[in-house]
């Protein structure tokens, strides 16, 4: 480094601070100074605290403070420098910008700095003043040039002696990293490098060193000819002579003797200013060694790729032409290795086209084949048949496919023969049923064919020993078998031959199968194998036992059965024949049939039947013969020819059915049937009659009826019903037209469900129903009678029924009106209840004030009697008979309330007694004075509630008394009597009597028809009275004349009609 | 012995006064206890309500019950006299101006001693309680206190 240059950083932070510093001096005495300027204060102060945070910024490491340093100080001189520097002078402080821009930046700051200050001049100063002036600007462009020139030269300076400085630097270090690392090579290499002068070692490295096993003192300075071997000295020499400046290779010894053999590469360099050669040594021993051993193995391979028996050849992958082959290949091809290289196997023709893309497919598939059969054409046309296989190796960086081929023609052929034969004699098993076996007695293993396994039901799975064998047999045959195997076949050395049964193992199947088998014998006599066939018989063995069945089935028959040759000469005749015809077989055998069966046939229709034989092969017929003892027999003949191979008829067969019973059946029957069918006509005459009675009755009643057919869906709902049948009164009663045909849903489709369930049950059950039912969509209620009619399976319901609308809407009307009654009879209750309310407050309440009435005016006289004068004595009774007779009228009213609703407890009266007792009261108390005659009838009795009845007869006589008080001889009466025909009871009087005018007032209560001073009451008697008789259903009436009395007649019953 | 009192169950003051009257006027000495409604009466026997603290078995000789009555009816109140064995035996006396059947039957039913009917008449009236004055406190054997 050279002290003497100043670098950029240093001079910015030079002209930073020194400017820092100058401004804060400025500041400092502006502020300080006597007259200072405050534009120029201010300005010193902002720039001084710019300056100062520039430098700070650019101490830290931002570069740009620079930049922001120029622009700013700029700024400040254009916009603080105060007037009139501005439009009079140009002072020198308008270049702070620029020089400080040339300190720290470069020329384009220069410029910008002092264009930026010279247009805010202008700006400030209207375009007008010292800047507009062109000699200030030329001077001042000239001033700015200047600093810029000067820049430039001293930047490009300073570039030309940093690169000059940089070059320097690098080649030294070049030099020194270069010297560096060839030490470090020369150190480190395990290449012996030596450098020599005309064979004289000048140095060796440790490498070499190491790789002779010399140490370098031992070697350096001395000739290197001493070391290497004479071998080596001579090559070497020749080399140097020549100059070679090539590899090559050299052998000789290490310092122990051991050879060595290394490659030389010797160059010429300077050295130590003397042209030396320096010389690169590598162990190449074992690489050498490697490479003759590679070359003995190659030999190896080589001999063998040529002398195997297999043919191998190797062929390019890119286009299948073949590289190599051996000479096996040569054998199998017929061409030589000569003629195939080369050559591609689609050339030679030792491929079709279609193998080999078959093989190249597999190959581009797998990477390689093996084993596959494959036919070879020769050069001589013939085919080879070998097992090839193929695979991709990588030969010399190329791919090539290595091929391999076993002639197997030879194996092949007979292997074909072998599996020709074996597959021969498994079609001939196969086709027999027949598997064959083979048995080692000594170790008790078996085997057997594929047939044998079929028929056995068993596969390779199946364990073959001595003990499984019995367990394919049938358990019922297994011990029988086992005990034949033993005791016949082996104990005794003879053949097995024996049918069994067998269960096969992989369908349980039961068969038959027929078992051979020979015995093989050793030396010494014994046993040692049997060899066998099976054969499934299951088959035959059921034909068989068919065949013996029918046979016997056929002598057992009752059915003539017999067979005849060509020339009709019996051949069969079963037990059947000798029963129906009387010949015994042995009579019959070989006989015409004509001599031993007769008939009476012409010889014109054993012709005809011969002849149907013939064309038809058979012949039935129903015919007369006659039995061996001259007895016809009606006979069912049933005859079929036989032909032989060749078309021709070898014979017949018959089978022949006495039917002379059923002949006779038949004729029983026929006339059976006849009479029958004139029975039935007379039934039917009868039935005719009934239906057309039924048919009157049907069509006379005025009840609707009909007969219908339920239908049903499938889980026997019934859906709906049709009409099958109507009578006349059908429409009147159900207001349907022409039903007759039509379903119920087709006029009413919301027909109520109950009609079709109802009807269904009795369609189902054949139980009748009676029930009345609404049906809505008629409007009608109808009372009806259902009842199945025909067979279950018809599904048909008789229905008889009536339209009994009317009755029902009477009757709900009839329920309504009930039910208004009992509304209207439960208000008159709660009214009564009301009244009985009304009546027990009266009791009580208006009572209570009368007595105190009484009470208090009676008091009034008792306690201040001698201050009253008569007068007012007088007043105060009049006060206190008032208020007893308003008692009394209290007392009178309630009995009439009481007695409205008191209960009615009727019995048998005694109402003359009860009028005694009423006038012995009235005697006792009232009649001291008066004469009075009362006369009673007795013995009347009636149905009456006696309490109420005595207060009838009470207020009855009462009044008579009361009424004849002003006759001098009263007459009171009770009695019995007739009017208009009804008999009433009565109570006469001669009393006072009343004008009948006013007789409709009579029973009213508070209706009087005397005046009080006449004869005293309330006037609540009669209403009391005719209360109780209307209770009982009666009436009560009376008749009157003024001043000859008054008889009141009353019933106590209503009156019956 | 100081002579028990009667109690009267009356609400009407003006038949209460003339009770009182035509007790005096019978002469008839008992002190007579008042009460003016059903539930007073069962206080009054009971030692209930404003009559707490008073001795139960001091009964009355008679009680002269009115069947009309605020809060708890007559009716009511004798079957409550008869249901409590404490007063199960006094005699009660039925003074009413009912003439009710029902109201009669009903008192007999409850075992009622008598049942009198007020006449208006005050002759009567006074009669009438000379009458039971004189026999249930003169000639009548009192219950034997328990």
């Amino acid at each position: 480094m050279n002290n003497k240059n100043i670098s950029q950083r240093q001079a910015t932070i030079a002209v930073l601070g020194f400017q820092w510093a100058a401004l804060m001096i400025l500041w400092v005495s502006q502020i300080f100074a006597q007259q200072s300027d405050a534009t120029l204060t201010l300005g010193a102060g902002i720039a001084a605290l710019i300056y100062g945070a520039m430098l700070f910024a650019y101490l830290r490491g931002w570069e740009y403070a620079r930049h922001v340093s120029v622009i700013l100080i700029t700024l400040i001189v254009a916009v603080f420098l105060p007037e009139p520097f501005v439009t009079t002078y140009a002072p020198f402080l308008i270049l702070l910008g620029p020089v400080l821009a040339l300190v720290l930046l470069n020329p384009f700051w220069v410029i910008g700095s002092a264009v930026g200050t010279i247009g805010i001049m202008l700006f400030r100063a209207g375009g007008a003043g010292v800047y507009a002036n062109p000699m200030t600007l030329i001077n001042f462009a000239m001033l700015i040039v200047g600093l810029v020139v000067s820049r430039i030269i001293a930047e490009s300076a300073r570039t030309q002696a940093d690169q000059a400085r940089a070059t320097q630097a690098e080649l030294a270090g070049i030099v020194a990293a270069s010297e560096e690392r060839f030490r470090q090579l020369w150190e480190a290499t395990v290449e012996g490098i030596a450098i020599h002068d005309q064979g004289i070692f000048l140095e060796i490295n440790p490498a070499l060193s190491l790789m002779f096993g010399y140490l370098p003192h031992e070697v350096i300075g001395k000739s290197m000819f001493e070391f290497i071997g004479s071998e080596a000295s001579e090559i070497v020499r020749q080399k140097m002579k020549d100059g070679v400046t090539e590899p090559y290779e050299v052998p000789t010894y290490k310092a122990d003797g051991t050879k060595l053999i290394v490659e030389l590469i010797a160059k010429t360099i300077v050295y130590q200013g003397k042209t030396v050669r320096m010389v690169a040594i590598r162990d190449v021993t074992d690489r050498k060694q490697a490479e003759q051993a590679l070359g003995e193995s190659e030999e190896r391979f080589r001999k063998t790729f040529r002398s195997v028996p297999v043919g191998l050849s190797i062929t390019r992958a890119s286009d299948g032409a073949y590289i190599d082959a051996n000479d096996a290949f040569s054998e199998i091809t017929g061409y030589s290795l000569a003629e195939l290289t080369g050559q591609t196997s689609l050339q030679l023709n030792i491929t079709t086209p279609q193998q080999r893309q078959e093989y190249t497919h597999q190959i581009s598939q797998k990477g390689f084949i093996r084993n596959q059969e494959m036919s070879l054409r020769n050069k001589a046309g013939a085919y080879t048949i070998v097992l090839g296989s193929m695979e991709v190796i990588e030969l010399n960086h190329e791919t090539c496919v290595l091929s391999t081929a076993i002639d197997i023609t030879q194996r092949k052929r007979t292997e074909d023969a072998l599996r020709e034969n074996e597959k021969q004699l498994k079609q001939t098993q196969a086709i027999a049923g027949l598997g064959n076996y083979f048995l080692d007695l000594t170790t008790g293993s078996w085997m057997g064919s594929e047939i044998f396994d079929h028929l056995l039901g068993i596969d390779e799975t199946f364990a073959r020993t001595m003990e499984t064998w019995p367990t394919l047999i049938h358990p019922n045959d297994r011990q029988a078998t086992a005990d034949y195997f033993a005791n016949e076949v082996v104990g005794k050395g003879a053949r097995f031959d024996r049918e069994y049964r067998i269960i096969r193992p992989n369908d349980q199947a039961e068969r038959w199968v027929h078992t051979l088998g020979e015995l093989e014998f050793n030396s010494a006599n014994q046993p040692v194998k049997m060899v066998g066939t099976v054969q499934d018989i299951t088959e035959s063995k059921l034909v068989k036992t068919q065949l013996e069945y029918q046979a016997r089935l056929l002598s057992k028959i009752n059915d003539a059965v017999l067979a005849a040759d060509d020339q009709y000469n019996i051949t069969v005749w079963n037990q059947g024949a000798e029963l129906l015809y009387g010949w015994s077989a042995a009579e019959a055998l070989g006989h015409k049939t004509t001599e031993i069966i007769r008939s009476e046939l012409t010889s014109a229709e054993r012709e005809e039947i011969l002849r149907q034989l013939h064309e038809n092969g058979e012949y039935h017929i129903q015919l007369t013969q006659y039995h061996k003892n001259g007895r016809p027999v009606y006979v069912e003949a049933s005859t079929v020819s036989i032909k032989n191979d060749s078309g021709r008829i070898s014979g017949i067969l018959s089978v022949n059915r006495d039917i002379s019973e059923r002949k006779r059946a038949e004729e029983e029957i026929r006339n059976l049937n006849a009479s029958l069918e004139q029975r039935v006509q007379e039934r039917t005459l009868a039935l005719l009659k009934s239906e057309e009675q039924y048919r009157t009755l049907f069509d006379s009643i005025d009840e609707g009826f009909c007969i219908i057919e339920l239908i049903f869906d499938e889980f026997e709902k019934s859906l709906d019903y049709r009409f099958l049948k109507i009578n006349p009164a059908f429409e009147k009663q159900t207001g349907l037209a022409n039903a007759e045909g039509r379903t119920m849903r087709s006029f009413a489709p919301n027909h109520e469900e109950y009609w079709f369930e109802i009807y269904g049950r009795i369609a189902l059950t054949g139980e009748p129903a009676r029930f009345e039912n609404r049906a809505e969509q008629l409007h009608r209620w109808f009372d009806v009678y259902a009842f199945r009619s025909g067979e279950p399976e018809q599904r048909q319901v008789a229905i008889l029924f009536n339209d009994i609308t009317a009755r029902r809407e009477a009757e709900t009307e009839v329920q309504r009106l009930n039910k208004d009654l009992q509304h209207h009879a439960s208000q008159l209750e709660s009214a009564n209840k009301e009244l009985e309310a009304f009546s027990y407050s009266v009791s009580h309440d208006l009572r209570a004030p009368l007595r105190g009435i009484d009470g208090w005016s009676q008091a009034l006289v008792e306690d201040y009697g001698n201050v009253l004068d008569e007068q007012a004595q007088t007043y105060i009774k009049r006060v206190r008979s008032e208020t007893q007779r308003m008692g009394t009228l209290i007392d009178d009213l309630l009995q009439l309330s009481r007695i409205a609703r008191s209960d009615l407890y009727k019995k048998k009266v005694d109402l003359s007694a009860i009028v005694e007792v009423v006038v012995n009261r009235l005697k006792e108390t009232k009649s001291a004075e008066r004469q009075v005659e009362f006369v009673v009838q007795k013995g009347l009795s009636a149905m009456g509630d006696p309490k109420l009845l005595e207060v009838v007869f009470t207020n009855l006589l009462d009044n008579a008394f009361k009424f004849t008080g002003k006759k001098p001889k009263a007459h009171i009466e009770f009695g019995q009597t007739v009017v208009e025909g009804s008999p009433a009871y009565f109570v006469r009087d001669n009393g006072a009597g009343f004008d009948m005018n006013y007789a409709n007032k009579l029973f009213g209560a508070f209706q009087r028809m005397h005046k009080v001073s006449e004869f005293p009451g309330s006037g609540v008697g009669l209403a009391t009275v005719q209360r109780v008789i209307h209770r009982h259903g009666g009436e009560i009436w009376a008749a009157s004349e003024v001043s000859q009395g008054t008889t009141f007649y009353f019933t106590l019953e209503e009156k019956s009609q | 012995m100081k002579q028990k009192a009667i109690l009267l169950v009356e609400d009407n003051p003006s038949d209460v006064a003339l009770t009182q009257r035509a007790l005096v006027k019978s002469r008839i000495a008992n002190e007579m206890i008042v009460v003016e409604d059903g539930q007073e009466a069962l206080d009054y026997l009971f030692a209930g309500g404003q009559y707490a603290g008073r001795d139960v078995s001091d009964l009355p000789s008679v009680v002269l019950l009115d069947l009309k009555l605020p809060r708890v009816s007559g009716l009511d109140v004798l079957r409550q006299i008869r249901a409590d064995e404490r007063t199960s035996r006094i005699p009660v006396v039925i003074l009413t101006t009912s003439q009710e059947e029902h109201d009669i039957a009903q008192s007999y039913e409850l075992h009622a001693n008598s049942y009198i009917r007020k006449p208006v008449d005050f002759t009567k009236f006074v009669e009438a309680i000379q009458h039971m004055g004189m026999y249930w406190l003169v000639l009548n054997e009192p219950p034997p206190p328990k």
